[in-house]
């Protein structure tokens, strides 16, 4: 993911460290720089994908390098740091919530690495709201403190960063990458070392198999993916469940998306002639990206009990694609229209009974019953205009009585029945008169049946207010003749 | 489950003081064109508080079950002299029909009744206690449930004493359903509780309670006590409006508005205009949190985003990146815009939106450059769902070619093979179609494993999967979870197909992979090598597959006992043990499908088969006399197919001897004297080969459809082992 890597210059990282034998003195933020170069080298021979940005923080912020992969320009830029004012963190944390989610938004993942000699000012006074986290996305704060721990906690610094921590959900690390006493020669190899122990033990490639039946493949996932808000572990394989098409999986949310690249399997690699060739011996991820993209097809991919993900063909250029993992928000029904995951299935399970059974298709419909308010007829009368578009439509069809009295009655019973839920009984009563004036209003060319009809509708309007919900007004019956 | 929003119940005050009139007339009668000149206006009619508070009620619950079809559970309760409730937690009481209906029942409260809201309250506060389906299953299952829910009290107040009586009467209510919900079945103590209390007054009143946000109350902390006062004003609307502010408060809600949307004008259809819908969706994630107080105004909601209507022509075979999808409602849905977008989504089409920045310049976000497609909103299962599209960089931005890594400089990938694979594992919604008590998702794994047992990646590495027209039944047929007879039929064909083409000495296609076959080594012992390593695959397939049933099983022995392998210590009095053996054996190598045979084996399989391959490689002038003389021969004369799939040319006669005990009346005598004259009759029964006439034909056809140039002979070698 991508990672901030943010240098405190305030005047108090010109302090002196250890001075050596010859009188010369490194200062923290040569340390600083040091470290920052050491992150840099660190990421550009482990994790290549990974884009970097470089900051510097005081009283105020300022930006040495963009997000890049270009490590020779990152590290020019740490050179350009300069001492500068007292170091106020809520302005760096106001900073990165613009900076970051400018280029990566609100869902992707940052790790922000700062480097500090421990004395960041933060107001006690600042609370953020319970709902709300330190950083507008989800960032992983990792202090770096060039000042042992003894000095840390006894300067009071300590408590200060806890509590910063904590205004992140206590996501990140807190690491002191010195200790108490040392020479000049140890502190750089000190340094060097617990810096390489944090950067080793926070910076992995997550590495899986993920397996199709049988078949299985070493892939690395970029960027490695967060286990879910209920902590649920991965599981030891990714299982590809089964295959869906692209119209069928419907652009479903995502909570995070991950490229998968296969790497040499572990157990191969031991042999050394082997990993020499290993861009010859087949991979299974390479197989499935090429079939997935030919037929327009997803992979629904099982990575812990309750979660899973979708994988695709990724087009990253006109040219070239990659393999591209999505997961899926938490839970087995996280998409409404593929219905619940673990009752998918091939259609070889449906039973054959003989008779032809219908193929259930895509999308799941929804529980009979529960259409939506926008799918089916809805009265909303809290607007006149609501009420009055009703009756108007009730009076076009009183206007072609008999031919549609079908709609008229329909329509009629609809509004009644509403206006009694209402407790709108008053209603009824100005809609009957409305009809008895329809009545009078009829032309000379119209049906005498039209006049029968609305007349009864205004009279049976009126009679029926207490015969319930249920009761419907029928049409009067006008044709006698018998049916045989 | 532990949300406050996962239960909600509405009290409505049933008492005279609702049946009052709001005061506001409401015109239904309004002129059209139609409508004769001089025709005097009927009336309007005046809403009650009762039906401004119901249909604004109705409006807050059509909002709710048209986002959060599940889980989030409203009930009413209506409060006079007694309580009645409208509904249970039930799902199937959760819709807008079954409370129309129930509250037809109850009808507008009558002039006279004495009214107490009291006892409405302690039954409100009992529904609360009262578990749901939802929370009833997280408690089976051992998580805790923490009881958390919301009253919305709409009622008509005295003074600010009233309000507090109602308050402490809550907060009793809630101390002791709190006590007796341990020796209650089905009961839950209530955690905390929201009890929002909405005042409403007709237009004109001047009774006024003071309104606070929700604070704790001072007898109860965990009740959190919320006070509203509305006017009836604007026909009721200023009720309808409040509500709709709490609703989008208090489900988290946002509204946008899609603008520009065109429409036919009704009167003149040729020209169109922009109309803009107003929609109710949760909050999508990856937007940023926008803090919006308006839940004491009775103004009408206003949008919190601006989405552009794009273009309706979306690619549906294109994956984006969505990074979420929220259920939309809208806010007037009978409105002339809104039906028009509705019904255009729901007829399945999906309309691509962009976000729309007002900026006070008046200039748009996107104005400068291309547009960007920042949502979608379409339909799914009849319910319309809005997208937030991910319009940031991803964070593998410019990848390493996939070809660069491992695997990447292989060519000849079995893609279109596993293009089959793809097709056959597609997933369907099997809901509770599938009778069996496996779920359909293991089901689907178990498919996808059975098809993949034994599948090289490469055509390079494989004989068997390049003999398509030979094998491809076989293949077809031994994925499969159970095997018909038919199949099982199929699979000994195409073994015998091999045979036959094995011993007519048919060329196998070229496989790199074998590459044990060094230079110098003259065409006769490559071709022997070469169908060495079929059957040492088509083995490791047969194997790989034979745990799935005895069947299975059973084709693997008839591959074994075709190609010479298992017959040798197979006595009649040991078959059982022996097909034991081999299943242990074939358990082994499940586990590793690939790993290749022991090497005695493949040994004894090489003596036994170099005896009954026809000799091909150099012919002297009595070879090829002899060959002709025996080629005439073998026309009247058949081989006696027990060598022929014997080890070391003998036969191991009646090898079930045992296992039937008819023949166990034979004597030795009879049984040899019969089996020298029918032989071929026993050992057709063994390998099921009953249907004769159509094993005949079958192998002639696909012996035919081999590469080999010698066809006719072979189409006779391949009916021998069958005659009638």
């Amino acid at each position: 993911m991508p990672t901030v890597i943010a240098m405190d210059c305030s005047a108090s990282m010109h302090s002196w460290s250890a001075p050596n034998k010859e009188g010369n003195v490194l200062s923290k933020l040569k340390l600083a720089s040091e470290c920052g170069m050491q992150i840099l080298e660190f990421f550009a021979e482990k994790m290549k994908l990974e884009h970097l940005a470089v900051l510097s923080f005081s009283s105020d912020v300022e930006k040495l390098s963009e997000f890049s992969r270009d490590y020779a320009h990152l590290k020019l830029s740490i050179a350009k740091m300069k001492v500068r004012d007292k170091s106020l963190f809520s302005q760096l944390v106001s900073y990165l919530n613009q900076f970051v989610v400018e280029t990566w938004g609100y869902m992707e993942p940052c790790h922000i690495i700062i480097i500090t000699d421990g004395r960041l000012s933060w107001p006690e006074d600042i609370t953020i709201a319970p709902s709300r986290t330190l950083f507008e996305f989800p960032g992983n704060l990792h202090i770096l403190c060039l000042e042992s721990t003894s000095s840390l906690t006894s300067s009071g610094c300590m408590t200060c960063l806890k509590n910063i921590l904590e205004q992140n959900s206590g996501k990140g690390s807190i690491t002191s990458l010195l200790k108490s006493r040392l020479n000049e020669h140890e502190v750089i190899s000190t340094m060097k070392n617990e810096l390489e122990k944090f950067l080793n033990d926070r910076f992995k490639i997550f590495e899986i198999n993920l397996k199709c039946g049988s078949l299985s493949s070493q892939v690395a996932l970029y960027p490695a993916p967060v286990a879910d808000k209920t902590g649920e572990e991965f599981d030891d394989s990714f299982q590809i469940v089964g295959f869906l098409d692209v119209a069928d999986v419907g652009n479903p949310p995502v909570l995070s998306r991950h490229l998968l690249s296969p790497v040499a399997d572990k157990e191969t690699s031991q042999n050394p002639d082997e990993t020499k060739d290993f861009a010859g011996s087949p991979a299974m991820a390479i197989v499935l990206h090429g079939s997935l993209k030919i037929e327009n097809k997803v992979a629904l991919v099982k990575v812990s009990p309750n979660n899973y993900g979708v994988i695709y063909s990724w087009p990253c250029s006109k040219t070239k694609s990659n393999l591209v993992l999505s997961l899926l928000p938490p839970g087995a029904e996280s998409v409404p229209w593929l219905g619940n995951i673990r009752q998918l299935g091939p259609s070889s399970l449906l039973p054959s009974t003989g008779k032809k059974i219908e193929t259930p298709t895509f999308p799941v419909q929804p529980r009979k019953g529960s259409k939506r308010s926008y799918a089916q007829p809805t009265v909303a009368w809290t607007r006149p205009t609501g009420l009055q578009t009703d009756i108007q439509k009730i009076l076009r069809s009183a206007k072609k009585l008999p031919e549609k009295s079908q709609v008229f009655y329909k329509d009629l019973n609809r509004l009644r029945r509403a206006a009694l839920a209402f407790g709108f009984h008053e209603l009824l009563e100005g809609i009957s008169s409305l009809l008895e004036r329809e009545c009078t209003l009829l032309p000379g060319t119209a049906q005498p049946e039209a006049m029968l009809q609305l007349s009864h509708a205004a009279r049976e309007l009126k009679a029926s207010v207490g015969a319930g919900y249920e009761h419907n007004l029928e049409p009067l019956k006008t044709d006698f003749k018998f049916n045989r | 489950m532990s949300d406050s929003d996962h239960k909600t119940v509405f009290l409505i005050d049933h008492g005279p003081a609702m049946g009052e009139s709001s005061k506001q007339m409401v015109e239904y009668d309004i002129a059209t064109k139609s409508r004769p000149q001089g025709v005097v206006p009927l009336a309007p009619v005046a809403k009650s508080l009762w039906t401004s508070s119901i249909e604004a009620l109705c409006e807050y619950c059509r909002i709710v079950w048209d986002i959060f079809p599940h889980n989030k559970l409203l009930r009413f309760v209506v409060g006079d002299t007694s309580a009645r409730f409208l509904n249970s937690w039930n799902k199937e009481e959760q819709n807008l029909n079954h409370l129309m209906k129930s509250l037809s029942g109850v009808g507008p409260p009558l002039k006279k009744a004495d009214g107490n809201i009291m006892v409405g309250l302690v039954s409100a506060v009992g529904a609360v206690a009262q578990q749901t389906s939802a929370q009833n299953k997280l408690l089976s299952s051992g998580s805790s449930v923490s009881n958390r829910g919301r009253i919305v009290c709409i009622t008509q107040l005295k003074n600010d004493v009233h309000l507090k009586t109602i308050v402490d009467c809550a907060c009793d209510a809630v101390n002791k359903h709190c006590e007796s919900a341990s020796t209650n079945e089905g009961m839950l103590p209530i955690d905390s509780l929201e009890l929002v209390i909405i005042h409403v007054k007709p237009f004109g009143s001047n009774s006024a309670i003071t309104e606070h946000s929700l604070t704790p109350a001072s007898k109860n902390p965990k009740v959190l006590v919320e006070a509203q006062d509305v006017k009836a004003t604007r026909h009721g609307i200023a009720i309808a409006n409040r509500l709709l502010h709490l609703v989008q408060r208090h489900f988290d809600l946002s509204v946008t508005s899609i603008t520009g949307i065109p429409m036919k004008e009704e009167q003149h259809a040729n020209s169109s205009a922009n109309y803009d819908v107003l929609l109710l969706h949760r909050r999508l994630p990856g937007t940023a949190i926008r803090e919006s107080e308006h839940s004491m105004w009775d103004g009408e909601l206003s949008s919190t985003m601006l989405l552009k209507w794009g273009t309706p022509k979306i690619n549906y075979n294109e994956l984006y990146h969505c990074t979420g999808a929220a259920r939309v409602s809208p806010v007037d849905v009978n409105s002339r815009p809104s039906l028009c977008l509705t019904n255009f989504l729901l007829n399945g089409r999906s309309v691509s939106l962009e976000h729309w920045n007002n900026r006070p310049d008046g200039a748009a976000a996107g104005s400068g450059g291309s547009r960007q497609m920042t949502h979608m909103i379409s339909c799914r299962g009849s319910d319309i769902f809005l997208h937030a599209l991910g319009i940031f960089r991803p964070p593998f931005e410019d990848p390493p070619n996939i070809s660069d890594g491992p695997g990447g400089k292989v060519k000849d990938y079995r893609i279109s093979d596993f293009g089959e694979i793809i097709k056959h594992n597609h997933l369907l919604p099997l809901g509770g179609r599938v009778k069996s008590g496996t779920l359909p998702i293991d089901g689907a794994m178990a498919k996808l494993d059975r098809r993949t047992r034994y599948w090289p990646l490469v055509y390079s590495k494989s004989i068997i999967f390049n003999l398509a027209k030979t094998v491809d039944p076989l293949l077809e047929a031994i994925v499969k979870e159970n095997l018909t007879p038919d199949d099982v039929l199929q699979c000994q064909r195409v073994i015998y197909n091999l045979i036959g083409l094995e011993r007519d000495g048919a060329a196998l296609p070229l496989v790199t992979s074998a590459g044990s076959l060094s230079r110098g080594i003259n065409k006769q012992s490559k071709r022997e090598e070469q169908y060495k390593s079929m059957w040492r695959e088509l083995e490791d397939l047969l194997r790989a597959h034979s745990s799935t049933s005895s069947k299975h099983m059973d084709i693997l022995d008839c591959m074994l006992e075709c190609i010479g392998k298992g017959k040798s210590s197979r006595t009649s009095s040991s078959v059982d043990k022996l097909k034991s053996n081999v299943r242990s054996g074939a358990n082994e190598i499940y586990e590793s499908p690939e790993s290749p045979p022991p090497l005695k084996k493949s040994k004894t399989e090489n003596e036994s088969s170099a005896r009954i391959r026809p000799q091909k490689g150099t012919q002297s002038l009595l070879s090829m006399w002899t060959q002709r003389v025996e080629n005439t021969n073998s026309q009247r004369h058949v081989e006696f197919y027990g060598r022929l799939a014997s080890d070391g040319n003998k036969a191991v006669l009646y090898p079930n001897f045992e296992e039937d005990p008819n023949n166990a009346q034979n004597t030795p005598a009879n049984q040899d004297r019969q089996t020298s004259r029918h032989g071929h009759h026993r050992y057709q029964g063994h390998h099921r080969s009953g249907t004769g006439g159509g094993t005949r034909e079958e192998g002639g056809r696909s012996g035919r459809n081999t590469p080999q140039g010698s066809k006719p002979k072979m189409a006779k070698k391949t009916q021998k082992p069958y005659p009638q």
